[in-house]
Parts: structure tokens; sequence; C-alpha cells
């Protein structure tokens, strides 16, 4: 449910167009990487590792090759380039060769002529395994005497950022307080599982098409396994059936591109929800140990805080998103001494990497927690206290770099305070719904780093081109991966060319047909794609004035752009400056002004067709490269981020006291995302965000014990249903962004960021329990609320 | 022809992001660049040209500004 949405004057921005591709998917026309097929396909299946920490032996294929209808047996010796993949570092392999270090390591790949023979070969893989002790705790894993994941040792990534005295701040403190916190390895369950297909051309060119984040990024990796050119390789990432950081890094890419390249056949690969459940990506669990000093008048003097993250086996981004969790560990306030500290620790647990809010939901949950415990202690406000400590725009932030100008917090903390579920809390408290049952709201603010922060360009590019008809085809690699950012693309281009949005055609993820703009992460989508086709716009709407002129014989000057046309102005008269968009007509207005058509007339689709008679393509480029904080972090790549956005959550919850489990019953949302594109857009967002933000509180754990996985699936992973959803109510909080496409900026992570900490301190104003360990589930409610 | 940017971390082990300047031949590609610059990778890297991104063999132009890095990922 959407309140108060604001729609502004423009034609597109800021109307709730309905989504482009939601026909084809509501009817179910609409095809994602699983429903892919091609004449001649092969089935691939992937061999996993049978121990969590081992060294492998001999491996022996001879078995599986053997049998009828396999086409492909693949170990690491086949292949060809590094044997590794990474993001970041390369640690990755692609087909293990002397270790393995958790379940979903990939031994051996097949390809058969259909998925039973593949799955049957699998077992005829003989592989020698030496088991080693298993690394399972990441403090432990710290210790001089651990056994190794990895021969540099289990500590990926030390930062440590100081800022002030810390102890200098403590002792100006009349209120400390010191606890450690406990955050789930929670999974991304996207509904399509990795999938796609693997095709190569009889020159050796290969396609692969498998939902991904960054088809760019993918196409080096998948090159470099292979020890190809890059321009050999062409990845096409849209659509996926969902993602959330799950397929920012490589998932199926290089076995499809090495499969196929062995059989010179199509290959698919669909993973069980089983194998996608113990080979992929998941959230990092973190343990947060947080210090924090304020006087007694609420003010904040001093923070301390350490982070260690398990990233399992594999680095990935466990780097990144450790650093992110530092530069937000201090929440979205003022504090002038500080000390933080994150450890990202290697361990045989899964593997953990991007997940929508990257590293920012565990300290948001921790610091919130710790703001709940202040004010409690102080008798201050909930509310009251944050605004008085919430940075504004131009102060200097805990890390030492200075905020943007626009800085929202306030902004949605003001529009919190007013809402219903706020204002009439004690009311809501007050009727549960049985006696037995008692009542909380909890509150919870964030701002959230957008864009890949200081360290390096972060870059974007989109093409614009007139075709048949005067539609025009809008290119950008970053993919579509179910948050609806291609029609965003879409009305922010129709806006900038002046015509209907159904005239906008988009490809997006396809390094074969879009410029590299860079991820579909960080939520960078919207500001980054937005802003490359507003330059892009910009000069097309200059070659089509400039080709228009040529046609009609007229200088440039004299031409007109808008309503899906070109025309001639009319000598002696101004346009008012609106591109011909009031469809104000020749001689309606007194003081000469003359936006409407004219003779000289053109529309965009004779002057395609006029174009296209001389050979002539009409294609623009834009690009687009984000501004970035006056200064970095020393030792802490990538930090501080410079533009953010904000929210902050209200929530009620119903508590029963019998069994200790906690029901969410009503969400306030209040997002600042900038202008906002789409309203509709921004309600599933937020809607989306707020549940798996519950979910993240009160259910979702990946059980791993000992290396082994307890949660395989949807019968033991517990997720929010519809039956554990809430009404969410989002109220749009728009700060302009001065730099973004007509203000706008990214809010796809921070939705699902403070909803957590606003359920478990909504728990602790229920019933006295502080939850210091999430999910909150009812049976760690219930001992503590009986003290067990 | 005089090119000028920036290599990030990364790509020159123990050098720290560096600016350069470099007087190339006409012809040159952004190849040609990562040889003169003594930058071994030929895969894993990316070339902005003029803040776009750029393929090795793109040919390159007089004043043309170069940012050569490590793909990264972030949140």
């Amino acid at each position: 449910m959407m309140s108060d949405a604001s729609y502004g004057d423009a034609r597109w921005v800021g109307k709730p167009v309905t989504r482009i591709d939601a026909v084809d998917k509501a009817t179910g026309k609409f095809k994602f990487m699983s429903d892919l097929a091609f004449p001649g396909m092969l089935w691939g299946r992937v061999l996993r590792s049978k121990y969590s920490h081992a060294l492998i032996g001999r491996v022996d294929t001879a078995k599986a090759e053997a049998l009828p209808g396999v086409r492909a047996v693949l170990t690491a010796r086949d292949v060809t380039g590094l044997n590794g993949f990474g993001i970041v570092v390369p640690d990755q392999p692609v087909l293990c060769w002397n270790k393995v270090r958790y379940l979903g390591d990939a031994v051996a790949l097949v390809a058969a002529d259909t998925s039973e023979i593949a799955e049957e070969a699998l077992g005829l893989i003989e592989v020698e395994y030496q088991p080693l002790p298993v690394v399972d705790d990441p403090e432990k894993a710290m210790e001089p005497d651990s056994p190794l994941v990895h021969d540099g040792g289990n500590i990926h990534l030390h930062t440590r950022v100081k800022n002030g005295d810390v102890e200098e701040g403590f002792a100006q403190a009349d209120v400390i307080i010191e606890r450690t916190y406990y955050t789930p390895r929670q999974m991304h369950s996207f509904m399509e599982t990795e999938s796609g297909v693997g095709m190569c051309d009889d020159d050796g060119s290969i396609t692969v098409w498998c939902g991904g984040q960054h088809p760019y990024r993918d196409q080096l990796q998948v090159a470099r396994a292979l020890g190809v050119s890059p321009e050999k390789i062409r990845i096409i990432a849209t659509p996926s059936g969902g993602a959330f950081g799950g397929k920012d890094e490589i998932t199926l890419q290089i076995y499809l591109a090495l499969l196929a390249r062995a059989t010179r056949r199509p290959v698919k690969m669909v993973l069980s929800r089983e194998e996608s459940v113990v080979a992929g990506m998941k959230r990092h669990p973190m343990k947060i140990t947080m210090k924090t000093g304020a006087r007694a008048d609420g003010t904040l003097v001093a923070h301390k805080v350490r982070i260690v993250a398990d990233t399992g086996a594999y680095a990935s981004l466990g780097g990144p998103v450790v650093n992110l969790a530092v530069e937000h560990s201090c929440g979205v306030y003022r504090i002038p001494n500080v000390e933080l500290e994150g450890y990202c620790v290697y361990t045989n647990n899964g593997i953990a990497g991007a997940f929508r809010g990257f590293g920012a939901n565990q300290v948001n949950f921790a610091m919130e927690t710790q703001m709940n415990l202040i004010a409690n202690v102080l008798g201050i406000d909930r509310v009251e206290i944050r605004k008085k400590n919430a940075l504004r725009g131009g102060e200097q932030a805990p890390l030492g770099h200075t905020m943007a100008p626009v800085v929202g917090t306030h902004a949605v903390l003001s529009a919190l305070e007013k809402c219903d579920l706020w204002v009439n809390r004690e009311k809501y408290k007050a009727c549960s719904s049985a006696p037995w049952k008692v009542r909380g709201v909890g509150v919870a603010v964030e701002y959230h780093g957008t864009g890949l922060g200081v360290g390096l360009p972060d870059y974007g590019a989109a093409t614009i081109e007139l075709g048949p008809g005067g539609r025009f085809t809008v290119g950008v690699s970053c993919p579509e991966i179910g948050q609806g950012n291609t029609t965003t693309y879409a009305q922010i281009a129709a806006e900038a060319l002046g015509v209907d949005v159904t005239d906008i055609g988009i490809v997006s993820g396809d390094t074969g047909a879009t410029l590299d703009s860079g991820s579909c992460t960080a939520s960078r989508s919207v500001y980054t794609g937005g802003n490359s086709i507003l330059r892009a716009a910009e000069r097309m709407v200059a070659l089509l004035r400039e080709v228009g002129a040529e046609v009609l014989g007229v200088p440039v000057e004299e031409v007109a752009v808008g309503h899906g046309s070109v025309w001639v102005r009319t000598q002696g008269t101004r346009d008012c400056g609106c591109e011909g968009r009031c469809g104000r007509e020749r001689g309606s207005d007194p003081g000469g002004i003359s936006c409407g058509p004219a003779s000289g007339r053109l529309s965009f689709a004779e002057l395609y067709e006029r174009a296209a008679s001389w050979g002539r393509t009409l294609r623009t480029e834009g690009s687009f490269t984000w501004p970035t904080a006056d200064k970095g972090i020393e030792g802490a790549f990538g930090l501080p981020h410079l533009i953010n956005s904000y929210i902050a959550h209200a929530a009620l919850v119903e508590v029963d006291t019998l069994t200790g489990k906690a029901e969410v019953l009503k969400v306030e949302s209040f997002p600042d995302a900038g202008k906002v594109v789409n309203p509709q857009g921004l309600e599933g967002q937020s809607e989306g965000g707020a549940v798996m933000g519950i979910g993240y509180a009160l259910m979702e754990d990946t059980i791993i014990e000992g290396g082994q996985f307890k949660t395989t699936n949807f019968s033991t992973y517990i997720l929010p249903t519809s039956m554990d959803s809430p009404e969410v109510v989002t109220h749009i909080v728009e700060e302009l962004e001065p730099t973004g496409p007509y203000g706008a900026k990214g809010i796809g992570e921070a939705v699902c960021v403070p909803i957590t900490p606003a359920v478990t301190t909504a728990i602790h104003d229920a019933c006295g329990v502080t939850v210091e360990r999430i999910p909150a589930t009812g049976e760690r409610v219930y001992r503590a609320l009986k003290g067990l | 022809m005089k090119i000028c940017g920036k290599v990030y971390a990364g790509l020159l082990p123990g050098t720290p992001p560096c600016e350069f300047e470099e007087e190339l031949p006409d012809g040159a590609v952004v190849a040609d660049l990562l040889e003169r610059l003594g930058i071994q990778e030929r895969i894993y890297i990316v070339a902005l040209v003029n803040g776009m991104r750029a393929s090795l063999s793109r040919p390159l132009s007089d004043g043309d500004r170069l940012e050569l890095m490590k793909p990264v990922g972030g949140g």
C-alpha cells in the first residue's frame, strides 16, 4: 500500500508505469534461462565435493566417459586458462585438483544427452579424498594453530579505522552499552536457481546465457578461465529470476562455456534447489561486539566495534562486504571518537558473498539495538535520540569524510514520527489479540551507501538507436534481475526523448548488444543507467535536430524536436522551452510562442526511413562516472560512499509469551530514494525488502554444522510466506539527489535493512527481551523470557 | 600522440595508483599502452577511454585519457 505518492509534472518520471515485462510474466510467455532450449542440446551436471575439507588424490573418469549418452567429462586438466575465479581474488577453483574446501566445490563436469544420464555419470566418477580437519568457527580459525583453509592464512582481510580518541570519548560518557550480536547465514532464495545454456560457434566463439549481475565482468572471468580473448565470449545475463547479490559472482558461466567448447553443442544446466543451497553464496554470518558511549543528554561520544565475518571457503566479495560493514557500523550518527575493525575469515562453512545490503544489515541490527538500549537507559524518546545524533549534509562523518550536501536522515525520521503507528503506538500496544500475547513497536533508521565507493571509477554507459516506426532501442548492460530497472530505464528515456514510453525498447545484460554499464549491484542500476541514458538522449536529440535540418533544408537552429517528430520553428516566434511537449499550436499564443507542429514536420519514423535510405544509423552513446567522496579511508578499499539512500522503519510486533513466537502485524516504511521514477516499482521494492528483513529477523538461517548443511531446501530453511507478511505502508520521502537522473538514486538494498532491528526492538518493547542473536525464533525468545 | 591517465592498484605489482602520460605512435591501441606501461594482464582488466569501457584493440587518439584497473564489485 502506498501513501502520499508524489507524481510531479513530468510525463513519465514519477508515474506508476506498468512494468514492461508484466504481461509476459503474468501470462507465462516470458522465458527465463531455465526455459531456454536449442536443437541438439545436451545437459550438464557438476560433481561436487564429498567432503567439506579434504585433499584430492586420483580422479578417474573412465567409467563415466564409457557410459552411453555421455558426451564429455571434464576435470581440472581441461581448464585451459586460469583454474580459478573470484571477483577480487581468483581463489575458487573452477574444478578442484588438489584440495576441496567446502561441499559445493566442483571436481568434474559432465555433459550428456539427458539430465538422467548426466546424473548417472556423476556417480561413476571415482575421486580419492583424504579428509582434513574442518575449520568451522571463524574465531578459532584466526588462532595461530588452526588448520588452514588456504595456505596464505585464514584471515582474508582485516580492516581497521580509527578517528578521534575512543578511550577519551568513553571517559566523557555517562552511559556505556557493550553487547555482542550474532547474525545468521541468510539465503538469497531467488525463485530461479542458477541456470543457463552455453553454445560454441564453429569459429570457437562462445555465447553463454546465464542470469547474472555484471555480464561484462562475467565475460572477463570466463575468458580468463578458458584462456581466450574476452572478445570471443558473449554473455547474456538478462533475464534472471531473482538474484539479490547471489548471482553477482560467477555461478555456472564457466562450466557452460567449458562444456559447450568441449562438445560443440548447446549445453544446459539448471541447479536443483538442494545443489543451489550447498554451492551458492549466502549472507555473511557475523559476530559483532559493540561498545557505545553517550552523555546523559543522549549525545554519542564514543563507539568501538569489532566484527568477525565468516566468508566460508572463498573470498568472492567478502572483503568489500566486511569493509562496508565497517563503514556502516556507526549507523547514521555523528560520533567523534571511533575505533572500528573488521575481520573477514576463511572457514569450511559454505561460501558467503554479496547479498542485498552487503554487510550493512548485520551492523545495522547491532547499532540500532545499541541506540534503543541507550535511549531506554537514559529515558529518551527513541526517535528523538536518533534525530539528535543524526548527521546532516556537509558534516564530517565518523570515518573522516564529508557527507554529501543532501542527507535524508532527518527527513525520514521526521516523517516516521508523524506516522500512525508511532503516534498511536500505545493504542496499538494496548489491544493484543489474546491475554498471553503482548505487543511492541520498534523503530530503526539507516543510510545505505550506493555505488562502489571511492576506490575506482564507477562507470556506466548507454546507447540509444532510432529504429523502424520511430521506436528507440535503449541499451544498458546492467541486467534486469527482477527489480524492474528496465521499466525505469524506459521511463527515463521516454521523458528525455519526449516520446511515449511504449516507443522505447530496452536491451539489457548482453555484452554483444550493449556497452559496459557495470554491475547491477550496490543500488547503482537506476542512478548509473539513468544518468548514462540522459547523456545518450541529449546527444540523440541533437542528432535528430541535425538530421532533421538536413532533410528539411533549414539551419539546425530552426529545428525543434519533440512529440515524436522534428519540425521547423515558425520564423519570428520562439518556443517555450518545452521541446514541443506542451502541444501548444502555432498561432495560439498572442506572445508568439510556437511549440506545436508547423509546416515542415517530419516524424521520427519518417526520419528513420530517410536516414536508412542513406545507409545511416541514428545511434548515440552516453557515459557517466560517479562522483566520489573527498577522501578515501586508508586501509579500507572502496570506502567511503558519497551518495546514500536513507530509510526508516516502524514495526508493530506481537509476541506470544507461551511460545515466544513473534508476529509482525504492521510496518510503516519511509524510504528516501531521491526522485522516485516509478512509485509502483518502489512499492514493490519496499514490500519485498520488508519481508526479506522480517525473515532475517525472525526465521531465516542456513545451518551448517561441522561443514555439513542441515537446511538444504525450503522444507527446513524457513522463509516468510504470505501468511507471515504484514501490512506494509510505504511513505515516499523525496530528497532529490542533485547528481541523479531527475534527482533519483538507488533504494534496492536499504529497503531490507532497518526493518530487522525495527522488528527485534519491537520484541524488546513488547516483552523486555533484548534480541542479541537473530533470527529471533520462538525458541530463543521463549528461553530469554524464561531466563533459560 | 599524447595519452594520459591513471593506473589503479593491482595492475603493477608493488606500485600504488599512479598517473601517467605517454607519447605513442599513431595507430596505437589500448594494448600498446599496456605494453608501454609494463602491465602484463591482458584479460582480467578494465580499460576506460574517456570514461567509457573499451576493448584492448581499441585505437587511441591524441588527447585520450585512460583509466586502467582490475574489475571489482561492491555494495
